[in-house]
């Protein structure tokens, strides 16, 4: 009897969070196959091949970066931005998150959440909404984030460049 | 006798499921070339080396020109398909291929969707060693297959990288 209990204490102390995973998860199925929408995904597995084949010194340090980043997703719109961003905000459980850094730049709203302590975090959040742009960017893995923000003109992907801001966070 | 016969038992398995990946890109070609007008290339292993042989005599691999000479053996075949003109089948046909992949030991290493256009790479690893390189492209209209048969492991593509730059920076 006392087993069971202590198996069922587990089951439910994961439950949360894997809702909180498969929350996000559901936020980016319900919009992968909508048209407005562009959508990248990036395998750890890609990650890994990336940072085996990256060996030339001047990327060395985007090479420390990438082999600890388990995966990558992204769903962005320029279609009624601040409607998406308004609807990320309330379905991802942003209570279970640490707001890392808010910044309003020229009319987009950019918010850094984290799940993790101190400078290496498990995920990383990009929640981007304003006029002309909407952004939701998940990172996976061992992130630095004192690191990352150089991926930021790296990725060339729409969004990728809120990350530079990461250099101002304190 | 019954440990040999559980080990080559094993082992068959493991060559199926090789040997099931194989089967099922090659019936994907079949297929999108079934149902509609398509044009498609194969180039077996040695039309491959002779293309980077003739390709690194004429100087236009440039500074990877190392890279390729070393894995040319390791390439052992490339398939093309392209349709400008694909149709509904043609389009089911692809979309049911990249939603079964993962059950024919392919696995989505990256996707990149915008509007209609998608882009998709499967990778089949084995033991290290990548098996099989398959792009998938889809316009709104349009198909492309990019196939690359290999047997490069990664450990060795990774040596590789690190002596060309070791021999570059010697130079």
């Amino acid at each position: 009897m006392r087993t069971v209990i202590t198996i069922l204490a587990f089951v439910i102390a994961y439950l949360p969070a894997q809702s909180q995973n498969n929350a996000i998860d559901r936020f980016f199925s319900a919009y992968e196959n909508n048209e407005n929408f562009t959508v990248v995904f990036v395998s750890p597995k890609m990650f890994e091949m990336v940072a085996k084949a990256t060996n030339d010194s001047k990327n060395s340090d985007i090479k420390e970066l990438v082999k600890d980043i388990r995966g990558l997703k992204i769903l962005s719109t320029k279609k009624d931005p601040l409607k998406y961003y308004n609807e990320a905000s309330k379905k991802i459980p942003l209570n279970e998150y640490e707001v890392l850094m808010t910044v309003k730049d020229k009319g987009d709203n950019v918010k850094f959440l984290t799940k993790g302590s101190g400078d290496i975090v498990d995920e990383l959040l990009l929640l981007v909404g304003g006029s002309d742009d909407f952004v939701l960017m998940s990172f996976v893995g061992k992130l630095d984030l004192n690191k990352i923000s150089k991926l930021a003109n790296k990725l060339d992907i729409q969004g990728s460049e809120h990350l530079d801001k990461l250099k101002d966070k304190k | 006798m019954k440990s040999i016969f559980t080990l080559l038992l094993f082992a068959a398995m493991g060559l199926t499921s090789h040997v099931q990946s194989q089967r099922c890109i090659k019936q994907l070609f079949k297929d999108i070339k079934k149902e509609g007008y398509s044009f498609a290339i194969t180039a077996p292993a040695w039309l491959v080396k002779a293309g980077i042989n003739a390709a690194a005599d004429h100087n236009s691999l440039e500074k990877d020109k190392d890279i390729w000479l070393s894995l040319k053996d390791k390439i052992k075949g490339v398939r093309f398909l392209i349709n400008d003109k694909s149709n509904d089948k043609q389009q089911d046909i692809m979309k049911q291929f990249a939603q079964n992949a993962v059950n024919e030991n392919l696995e989505l290493y990256a996707s990149f969707t915008e509007g209609k256009d998608r882009v998709q790479l499967f990778v089949e690893e084995k033991k290290d060693k990548i098996k099989n390189l398959l792009f998938l492209i889809n316009g709104d209209n349009e198909n492309i297959i990019f196939h690359i048969k290999t047997d490069v492991s990664l450990s060795e593509f990774e040596s590789k990288s690190f002596s060309f730059q070791k021999n570059k920076k010697q130079s």
